[in-house]
């Protein structure tokens, strides 16, 4: 079918399906059939490239912020809302973006790709750049074991026309680099200071995929995280420190944040303004679900989330103080919860309430730690009912541990009714 | 009357995936709920070994640690032999049990020696396994856990652990080792705690050992209750699918 005609059966897909209420990824799965190229066609030649986002967790808010600060240095960007990080979330992104001509009013595009599809997207579109978060232990019932992963993004990263920015606070990614950087790629990376590091407890909780320590990567790095403490950070950037505020507390926003100064600082042609980079990432706000609190009813809720044992790892490793009302809701979106059992719940001295098809498997967890809970409620509606009641009498706010599908389920619920992962 | 008990944990930096070191974690909740002490020593190297102990625990690893452990296990195997003839209960997980087998052949079809402790052969050549799986154990009682590891282990002595119910194709009938002081499961990291009349049948094995009985109590009873709760829904799941 023609352009023309693709994207207006798209975008009237687009139109219909919102109709019944939220969004789908369907009319970019349609667009993709309708016009294979269709990526390459709209996002391949923009001014500034393409930005590939990838990584264990933090890709969402990585994007996030990197094309917050862009767009706050008056450049036009392109992204994938968080989560819509397969070939039909961000075909459906252009479905939202593009005209009827397919032309997609862009510098750069700054994308989320899942680890797995990084392959195929870059198939379909070519990086100039590739951004790695973090390698951890997350999704072994689809990845089998982190290895797998470690070669799935050194395969995605090999890829970028330009160049591959790491944490370099993760060892597995300081390997990485190391190894495309001896078959030629142009490698830079981002470094924590030995104090950022030791903010958290459990530091940057990378997955063991190497049995040595590799060397240091060659250079210097393009941002350095100096100093962090609560939802604050500083960043170092081209011999100026930047002090500024991190949409949620903990070391992992931290990293984010001096990733996407990094990324910014290489990318980017209007240079980088200190003062709009603080002003910028202290206007961001939690990404969709990730240290965000939502009301129901009159009651707060703080979702926390566990989308594996890293996430849930660092989420509590930055909570100060015994959160009052804990609810923990789990379902089939986490197919093998065993990793709780690596887990150091820290401050979290109770559970109030478990819900979900794996709210038994935590409970034993809980017994096993010695950890007291309350009641099992496995229907996630009455469960918030219920907290909803809890809240209201002690007057005290909901810290509520999820996973992902519950995170979506219980925004649902309480009246929210954008979705992630399309526009 | 209470007891000492010690558990070695063994090799807890490179075989601790997924939850499977947390057999240690489990048996200590459950003798301790007895009214026993129990302390957990963590082996990194022949340094950390007490002479003896009372229950060895290994969990399992990813591919990457294959060699690296293999190579730690070298310098345990003396200390691993002082403690099975002492009498000790090993516990092992996954690729724990693999290393700790007669031997193991890598998915690139390398030989690596196992420690000699359990009567089994690994070969990870055949691809691996993720997902629920249901059957009836040693004693017939209904038994569920998960499964994430590569390969097969062939067992040459000691019955096995489990039968499985449906099992998918490729996947073996029977999975585990029971056999005299020994356990071992390819099922993930809290096997014991979805199961705990497998800890239970452990316990009492160590406490008779002893000559002493098992004082079971509430404890033991909630945990039983959940983990009925928690294997149900498993086998909901796997009906649904089937």
């Amino acid at each position: 079918m023609g352009k023309v005609p693709s994207f207006v059966f798209a975008k009237l897909l687009r139109f219909l399906t919102r109709l019944r209420g939220g969004g789908s990824a369907f009319p970019g799965l349609v667009l993709m059939r309708l016009r294979p190229q269709v990526l390459r066609e709209t996002l391949g030649s923009l001014r500034l490239g393409t930005v590939f986002v990838s990584g264990s967790n933090g890709k969402s808010t990585t994007t996030t912020m990197i094309a917050a600060l862009l767009r706050a240095h008056g450049i036009a960007v392109f992204s994938n809302p968080a989560g819509g990080n397969l070939p039909q979330g961000l075909a459906s992104a252009v479905v939202g973006d593009a005209d009827l001509g397919g032309r997609v009013s862009a510098d750069i595009a700054v994308v989320e790709v899942d680890e797995a599809y990084g392959g195929m997207i870059a198939d379909a579109l070519t990086p100039d750049w590739v951004v790695l978060t973090n390698i951890q232990v997350d999704q072994l019932n689809r990845f089998g074991e982190p290895e797998n992963v470690y070669r799935m993004l050194r395969d995605l990263a090999a890829r970028a026309t330009t160049g591959v920015l790491v944490n370099a606070g993760d060892p597995n990614l300081v390997a990485l680099g190391a190894e495309i950087a001896a078959r030629g790629s142009r490698v830079e990376f981002v470094d924590l200071s030995q104090d950022a590091l030791a903010s958290a407890r459990h530091g940057v909780v990378a997955a063991s995929v190497h049995s040595e320590a590799p060397e240091r990567l060659q250079g210097s790095p393009a941002a350095v995280l100096s100093t962090t403490s609560g939802a604050r950070a500083t960043i170092q950037v081209g011999g100026e420190d930047i002090a500024l505020d991190l949409p949620a507390p903990g070391l992992h926003y931290a990293v984010d944040a001096t990733l996407a100064v990094g990324c910014v600082s290489l990318v980017g042609d209007r240079g980088l303004d200190s003062q709009i980079v603080a002003h910028a990432m202290g206007q961001s706000v939690p990404v969709f679900g990730r240290g965000e609190t939502i009301s129901f009813k009159g009651a707060d809720i703080a979702l926390t989330m566990m989308k594996n044992l890293p996430s849930l790892q660092v989420n509590v490793d930055a909570m100060t103080e015994s959160p009052e009302l804990v609810w923990v809701a789990v379902d089939e979106g986490t197919p093998d919860p065993s990793w709780i059992y690596d887990v150091e719940l820290g401050v979290v001295d109770h559970v109030d309430v478990l819900t979900g098809t794996k709210a038994w498997q935590w409970a034993l967890f809980l017994e096993y730690r010695g950890i007291p809970y309350g009641q099992v409620i496995e229907d996630t509606s009455e469960a918030l009912a219920a907290v909803r009641r809890m809240a209201l009498d002690k007057d005290v706010s909901v810290t509520a541990i999820v996973n992902y599908e519950q995170m979506m389920l219980i925004r649902r619920l309480a009246g929210y009714k954008e979705l992630e992962g399309v526009r | 009357m209470t007891q000492w008990f010690t558990i070695a944990r063994v090799l807890p930096q490179r075989l601790d995936l997924n939850g499977s070191s947390a057999s240690a974690e489990i048996m200590a909740m459950t003798l301790r709920q007895m009214g026993h002490e129990v302390s957990i020593v963590d082996i990194h190297g022949p340094q950390d070994a007490p002479s003896t102990v009372d229950i060895v625990t290994v969990g399992s690893g990813s591919s990457s640690q294959i060699a690296p452990a293999a190579t730690e296990l070298i310098g345990l195997v003396r200390l691993f032999q002082n403690w099975k003839h002492s009498g000790a209960h090993w516990i092992a997980l996954g690729m724990g049990w693999d290393l700790l087998g007669e031997a193991l052949t890598t998915a690139e079809g390398d030989a690596v020696p196992g420690a000699g402790v359990f009567p089994s052969r690994a070969d990870h050549r055949t691809g691996r396994f993720v997902g629920e799986v249901h059957g009836f154990d040693y004693r017939g009682r209904e038994s569920a856990g998960y499964i994430n590891q590569m390969g097969t282990t062939e067992i040459l002595e000691g019955q096995p652990l489990v039968t499985l119910e449906a099992p998918p194709e490729g996947l073996p009938v029977t999975e585990g080792l029971r056999g005299e002081n020994l356990f071992a499961t390819r099922l993930g990291g809290p096997a014991l705690a979805l199961n705990p009349h497998w800890a239970l049948d452990i316990a009492s094995d160590v406490l008779a050992s002893r000559g002493l009985e098992p004082q079971t109590g509430e404890f033991h009873q909630r945990v039983e209750a959940a983990a009925a709760e928690a294997r149900s829904r498993i086998i909901r799941r796997l009906g649904a699918r089937r």
